[in-house]
């Protein structure tokens, strides 16, 4: 039987957790929101699913790959987000031969979906859904394409008329940062029953390979404890906790109900009650205090290296270095011109964002703004020369994305227009070297997001040989 | 590029076949602000056939979206994969409608 997993949430209600990852791919006790389905699946004898995602799509594939290791062949394609699932199902390349099931993979639930299956395919209706202890699971049985209630599993749920089962389980709608704690500690205690990864070494402990924890960690109630950790004998856990893969608790700190990401650590005699914690950031899920800790004593995120500017801007400065350089015949002939042309202003300048990164008033990182000079000649390549003392000074890369101003940047909300955001800003590039000024901003956007959507050091040398031949066009020199 | 228009009821759709570049881009821009403009607001671009689009090409295609926004109306894609690949690729699933083919394209807009 095919199945298809609807796992398109865009996760705005998890924010700040779905900043950087999407609903499918947040860990929930131990394993991430959509591998709970998955293993689901593979429990009611299912073998084969369609997954249908947005946004992130790429870290999702890259997740669940081919779904071998689930003993399953996965296929994927990708929605605008949130759609409802009858224009979902209109836009599937193939679509699923009757009777197949149809679920969401970015809510947990814990119900049996064999035992759904079995009780659904004695009823002769075009659709059955499912209701876990009297919630809305989320699944469906769908024998007809053209009549069953589709739209009741949207994540924007609408409510249409159809058969239903009710079974015993629970559901975890993921709908708030309250329920994702919530769900994590259920999990953990066996509310939510799922397949948790780990051994019980402890009474109330559950621990994932290679993690190093103690008995006496948990003062009273239940830890589930992800693997490759390391506590200090001295860390005591109250009530619920449940711990992320690659965590670190140093001496002294006291959880209490409380759920940590992986690859976070917690320092030295910190105390957290109520909170989701992930990297450096502290959720507050009883007052919904979100923070961002700068002090990496307390809280860090183990993922950011701090201060690690890398060998390739050393690179970039001493290509810069080399080009000024060779640049310096240019300097003479922009000196000479300017002094004809515009003895009075002979420069301008202009703020514009480069790579340089500063944290700002709330502790968080940003690209700062620097100083771009230009020689106000009527000559292409002699204007933009001064820019060569940005690359030497480490706030542009010698080849990289047009870059802009803050301003410019703030107007830049869908995640298609983020995404040229996340490329380098440089000197050259396709957009500076191929797209005309005067040309539409999203054209512009648009080859950014490109040159960074196929980035290589290969196509970067293809870039500097260009500048090189664009040096001598007549384009270069007559504006 | 090759670029065909036709109408089916008040859905105008425009075929592209080939490669759509940066050379093609004023050429299809334009014609799809005419389509817009003066269209009932129903629009499909079906792209099966082309085999490669550039960045200049979906700048095109970005355009003609907001220029849908702004009428109100609703623009369809329909993609081959090496398109649909670099429209993924780029993050613009995330606002085109993008539907497999152009039967399917004109039952979203309701046509029998």
């Amino acid at each position: 039987m095919d199945a298809i997993i609807l796992a398109d949430r865009k996760g705005q209600e998890l924010l700040p957790l779905t900043g950087s990852t999407c609903v499918p791919l947040l860990p929930l006790a131990g394993k991430s929101v959509l591998e709970h389905t998955l293993e689901a699946l593979v429990q009611a004898g299912l073998r084969q699913a369609h997954i249908v995602v947005s946004p992130h799509a790429e870290a999702v594939k890259e997740a669940f790959g081919s779904g071998e290791r689930w003993g399953m062949r996965l296929t994927y394609s990708t929605s605008r987000g949130e759609e409802s699932p009858s224009q979902v199902l209109a836009g599937l390349q193939n679509p699923p031969s009757v009777p197949f099931l149809i679920l969401r993979g970015d809510v947990v639930r814990s119900g049996l979906i064999n035992s759904f299956l079995a009780q659904a395919e004695t009823l002769d209706v075009p659709g059955v859904q499912a209701r876990f202890s009297g919630e809305n699971a989320f699944v469906m049985l769908c024998r007809d394409l053209r009549h069953a209630a589709f739209d009741n599993l949207g994540w924007v749920e609408t409510r249409q008329p159809s058969a239903q089962i009710d079974l015993e389980g629970a559901v975890a709608k993921l709908d708030s940062l309250k329920n994702f704690h919530q769900a994590n500690l259920d999990a953990a205690a066996g509310r939510i029953s799922l397949l948790l990864p780990g051994l019980q070494t402890a009474l109330g402990m559950t621990q994932g390979r290679n993690s190093e924890a103690y008995p006496q960690n948990v003062k009273q109630g239940v830890a589930l404890i992800g693997a490759y950790c390391s506590l200090h004998p001295s860390v005591e856990f109250n009530g619920e906790v449940v711990i992320g893969d690659n965590v670190i608790i140093d001496r002294r700190a006291s959880i209490e109900n409380t759920v940590i990401l992986p690859h976070s650590y917690i320092g030295e005699l910190v105390e957290l009650r109520n909170a989701i914690v992930r990297g450096n950031e502290l959720i507050r899920v009883d007052n919904g205090a979100v923070l961002k800790i700068t002090d990496t004593f307390l809280l860090a995120d183990l993922t950011v290296s701090p201060i690690n500017k890398g060998l390739g801007e050393v690179y970039n400065r001493l290509a810069g270095l080399v080009l000024l350089l060779l640049s310096l015949p240019l300097w003479g002939l922009a000196g000479l011109l300017v002094l004809l042309q515009r003895p009075v202003a002979p420069f301008s300048k202009q703020l514009l964002r480069g790579n340089k990164i500063k944290l700002d008033d709330f502790g968080l990182p940003q690209r700062a703004e620097f100083t771009a000079w230009a020689c106000n000649v009527s000559v292409p390549v002699l204007r933009y020369l001064p820019r060569v003392l940005a690359v030497v000074g480490g706030d542009l890369r010698l080849v990289g994305a047009l870059p802009v101003t803050v301003e410019a940047a703030l107007q830049r909300t869908e995640e298609w227009e983020k995404f040229a955001d996340q490329a380098p800003a440089g000197l050259l590039g396709p957009t500076q070297l191929a797209i005309p000024a005067d040309a539409p901003d999203e054209e512009k956007l648009m080859s950014d997001s490109f040159y960074w959507a196929n980035f290589s050091i290969r196509h970067d040398f293809r870039y500097l040989i260009q500048a090189w031949q664009a040096l001598f066009s007549r384009k270069a020199w007559f504006s | 590029m090759v670029m065909n228009e036709q109408k089916h009821g008040d859905i105008d759709i425009v075929a592209l076949s080939g490669r759509f570049v940066m050379a093609d881009a004023p050429e299809v821009r334009e014609r799809l602000k005419a389509l817009i403009d003066d269209g009932q607001g129903k629009l499909v671009i079906d792209m099966d056939q082309v085999s490669f689009i550039d960045s200049s090409a979906c700048a095109v295609l970005i355009s003609a979206f907001k220029a849908m926004q702004l009428k109100p109306g609703r623009l369809v894609l329909v993609t081959s994969p090496v398109v649909q690949a670099l429209i993924e690729l780029t993050r613009l699933h995330t606002i085109f409608e993008i539907l497999p083919a152009r039967p399917a394209a004109l039952e979203a807009f309701g046509a029998p």
